[in-house]
């Protein structure tokens, strides 16, 4: 009697402390993750003016487009610094759809797209986005990890105990999922 | 050797005959020789600097067979992620992730669609700063697109991985384990539509194998003919499982890439 009763603790023991460890080993990867699509969409916004600046003097015409996009990069910085994942996607899906819109008038421009420095640019903007797809994608696929391994027996009944929480997935709420397409044949 | 194994023999060979004509439809784009150059001059590269250069060549993006959580990947920067970080290469020694060593991060992944004429450089982590996005851009545009375009393919793949070379710098810490295989050529497309009269064609071969198996079954039973069922041995079961991530043992691989790069169309 006395040792089924402690086997039967020494299992429950087990299972609270490996479900605990496996959920911190879990959202310590999110989190790194997490640290990674930062980086990169750090990367983007130190790119941004470096753009607008190359190509303020071909597409007078157009300066709303770099008005606009100079305007939510500041908005995104300041929606980062919130920390709040809605907030953050949908500023970045703001930022987003606007430089797409930038690429579609560079496609518009043929001195634009002749030029050197703005070739070059535009390589960097494409190596930029497409960085940040893939450490988003990383991102969702870890969170879709951890998320799961919240809901699941038993840690759903220890979790919200011990103050693991649900996490957003990162999605560009206005912009594709796709990074924008970058016009250089 | 008794009738009825004679007869098979001569039943595959037969079918194997009228078969090969149409299993060499999908030809090789890269002749052998430039893939024998490439290789070669690779695995030096991957001496010299530790660095791994793979080329991957599919003949379109759809119907190339690699798929992740169920669909195909059909877009060639994240077809080119995949393959770098998580597609199991199959070398000679068993199936390998990631491209470029472990920790170091030093992996080069030149992806070529063929039907589509999209190219794409995907850098590792560990060479971002050696091989800029700039830089691997220019080197298609110098090497990878004009000859392409004049289909010198060996020749535009084996100059752009001679100039990615050049970017990386020699290895201070020699004699790592290396890849086995450094060019891979997938000629899978997704419309292999098979004409009406081979399918009749084999339908009708293995009809005839059906047919002389039950004779010879026949003459077996009635004793007309003796089975030798003593010198025998099938060899099966030797093959190991399948979808094995990287199995120990001294061979490159395991690194890592996040999408840095270029890409563009010929």
């Amino acid at each position: 009697m006395i040792l089924s009763v402690l086997i039967a603790g020494g299992v429950i023991f087990f299972l609270y402390y490996g479900t605990f460890n496996n959920l911190v080993g879990l959202e310590e990867s999110v989190d790194e993750k997490w640290a990674e699509v930062q980086q990169e969409l750090q990367r983007r916004y130190d790119l941004i003016p470096r753009v607008v600046n190359a190509t303020k003097l071909y597409i007078q015409y157009e300066g709303s487009v770099l008005e606009e996009i100079t305007t939510l990069r500041s908005q995104w910085a300041t929606a980062m610094q919130t920390g709040d994942m809605d907030t953050i996607n949908n500023a970045t899906g703001e930022m987003e759809s606007s430089l797409s819109r930038l690429i579609a008038v560079f496609e518009a421009y043929p001195d634009l797209k002749a030029s050197q420095v703005v070739q070059d640019l535009m390589v960097t903007l494409e190596g930029t986005e497409n960085r940040i797809s893939t450490e988003r994608m990383r991102f969702n696929e870890a969170t879709r990890d951890y998320n799961r391994a919240v809901r699941v027996f038993p840690a759903n009944m220890w979790a919200p105990g011990w103050g693991f929480e649900r996490r957003t997935y990162f999605e560009a709420k206005v912009g594709a999922e796709e990074p924008p397409p970058v016009p250089i044949d | 050797m008794n009738a009825s194994l004679k007869a098979r023999i001569v039943c595959s060979l037969l079918s194997l005959l009228i078969l090969a004509p149409i299993l060499a439809v999908n030809a090789e784009v890269v002749p052998q020789e430039w893939q024998n150059t490439i290789e070669a001059y690779l695995r030096q590269v991957d001496v010299n600097t530790t660095a791994e250069i793979v080329i991957y060549l599919v003949q379109s993006l759809s119907g190339h067979g690699i798929t992740k959580e169920g669909s195909e990947i059909n877009e060639i920067v994240k077809l080119g992620v995949y393959i770098f970080n998580e597609l199991p290469l199959d070398t000679p020694n068993g199936p390998v992730v990631g491209i470029g060593k472990s920790g170091k991060d030093n992996g080069v992944l030149v992806l070529v669609a063929m039907e589509e004429q999209e190219w794409r450089i995907e850098v590792g982590y560990g060479l971002e700063g050696d091989i800029t996005d700039i830089e691997s851009n220019w080197i298609a545009q110098a090497h990878l697109i004009p000859k392409f375009q004049e289909e010198k393919y060996g020749e535009g793949l084996y100059d752009t991985v001679a100039a990615l070379a050049q970017k990386i710098p020699a290895a201070q810490d020699g004699g790592l384990p290396i890849r086995e295989r450094y060019f891979y050529e997938n000629t899978a497309t997704a419309e292999q539509e098979i004409p009406w009269w081979v399918t009749i064609l084999i339908i009708a071969i293995f009809g005839v194998i059906g047919v002389v198996i039950i004779i010879i079954a026949y003459l077996v039973k009635t004793g007309r003919v003796k089975a030798d069922r003593s010198g025998r041995s099938y060899q099966g079961g030797d093959r190991s499982g399948g979808g094995g991530r990287t199995p120990s043992g001294p061979k490159g691989g395991g690194g890592r890439s996040g999408g840095g790069g270029s890409k563009g169309k010929w």
